[in-house]
């Protein structure tokens, strides 16, 4: 940008800062083409350039009444710009590294698994002293004869649910189950 | 671009700039709570209320359209303070209990006369008078908020104090800048 060029945009920013609109269009046509060289110089996708520098441009206007007058215009507004390709490209990144590592499992998924995992080894392990006849009782195991009274049912499940208890506490040492 | 594409921009660009000052105006007016509640405490709650939020929407109103009347503001703010803290000092010490009232009525023109010379000296000069215009609306609305509990006479004291006090001296501000 030339240093007349510049001089009018310090001028016409500082006026818009001030409350005078009629500075808009001055400011507007002095920044945009800044921007929008800027966006495409530092991106390699133009469609994308071209949205950051429309954003970066939305927030300098909305920024520009805390313009300071006597401060110089072309940093500031390069500011804006500067931030949004930031802004872009971290976002970008991050949509890259979402498609390459699809969702890793947290630690606490990590966690949950392994407890899951020792959990069923144990119960596998108590239920390997079982009988056919308590596993039948306990409705691990089918082929219940349906002939069998539901008072004679309940008498075999409670002594199952015993028998699996003790076996627990010979085993893990406390009554769980 | 397509200059119709382009058009579209700077329309959006100019309500995001209307936006920003919108959002700066109410910020701006923070001021206005601390004057409000110590008057609030100290005074009447209810006119206090309504002409902390008569304040508030001016100086607000002011900082948006900007124009310099957003200087307006923080030196109304700074002048409306002084007749304000007087007011209500008086109005909590009791001193203005009883037979003590009449002389009390002046307590807000006099400090507002002289709160006008200096306001004048401040922002005064020539072509500012929409700047002198929003001082004295600030000022007298900040000055209010205290000097209410002394009596609605005591409002009027403070309009005509600092309108005698700022005059003059904008006056010869004017006629010094012309010679």
């Amino acid at each position: 940008m030339r240093a007349d060029a510049r001089a009018r945009l310090d001028r016409a920013l500082a006026r818009l800062a001030g409350g005078e609109r009629e500075a808009f269009d001055e400011v507007f046509s002095l920044a945009w083409p800044v921007l929008r060289s800027l966006a495409l110089s530092l991106l390699k996708d133009p469609a994308e350039a071209e949205d950051v520098a429309q954003r970066a441009l939305m927030k300098l206007f909305s920024s520009a009444s805390r313009f300071e007058p006597g401060r110089s215009a072309l940093p500031w507004i390069v500011t804006f710009g500067i931030n949004e390709v930031r802004t872009s490209r971290s976002r970008s990144r991050r949509r890259t590294h979402e498609e390459v590592c699809p969702r890793m499992p947290s630690p606490s998924d990590l966690e949950t698994e392994l407890l899951e995992a020792d959990l069923q080894a144990a119960l596998h392990q108590i239920l390997g002293t079982l009988t056919d006849d308590d596993r039948i009782a306990l409705g691990l195991a089918s082929a219940e004869d349906a002939s069998t009274a539901p008072a004679t049912r309940r008498k075999r499940k409670q002594r199952a649910l015993s028998r699996l208890r003790q076996a627990w506490r010979r085993i893990h040492g406390t009554a769980g189950a | 671009m397509e200059p119709q594409e382009l058009d579209r921009l700077a329309a959006r660009a100019r309500r995001a700039y209307e936006l920003g000052r919108a959002r700066s105006s109410i910020a701006a007016v923070w001021p206005v709570l601390p004057i409000a509640a110590v008057a609030a405490v100290v005074g009447e709650v209810g006119i206090t209320l309504v002409l902390a939020a008569v304040l508030a929407g001016v100086c607000a109103t002011l900082v948006f359209v900007g124009r310099g009347l957003d200087v307006a503001v923080e030196t109304g703010f700074k002048a409306g303070a002084v007749p304000m803290v007087v007011a209500l000092a008086l109005w909590e010490g009791q001193g203005c209990a009883g037979p003590a009232m009449p002389w009390c009525m002046p307590m807000c023109a006099i400090p507002s006369l002289l709160v006008g010379i200096w306001l004048g000296t401040k922002i005064g000069g020539r072509g500012r008078a929409k700047v002198v215009g929003a001082a004295l609306v600030v000022s007298s609305l900040t000055a209010s908020l205290g000097c209410v509990a002394l009596g609605f006479g005591s409002l009027l004291g403070v309009v005509l104090g600092l309108a005698v006090g700022l005059g003059p001296t904008w006056a010869v501000q004017i006629a010094a800048a012309r010679r």
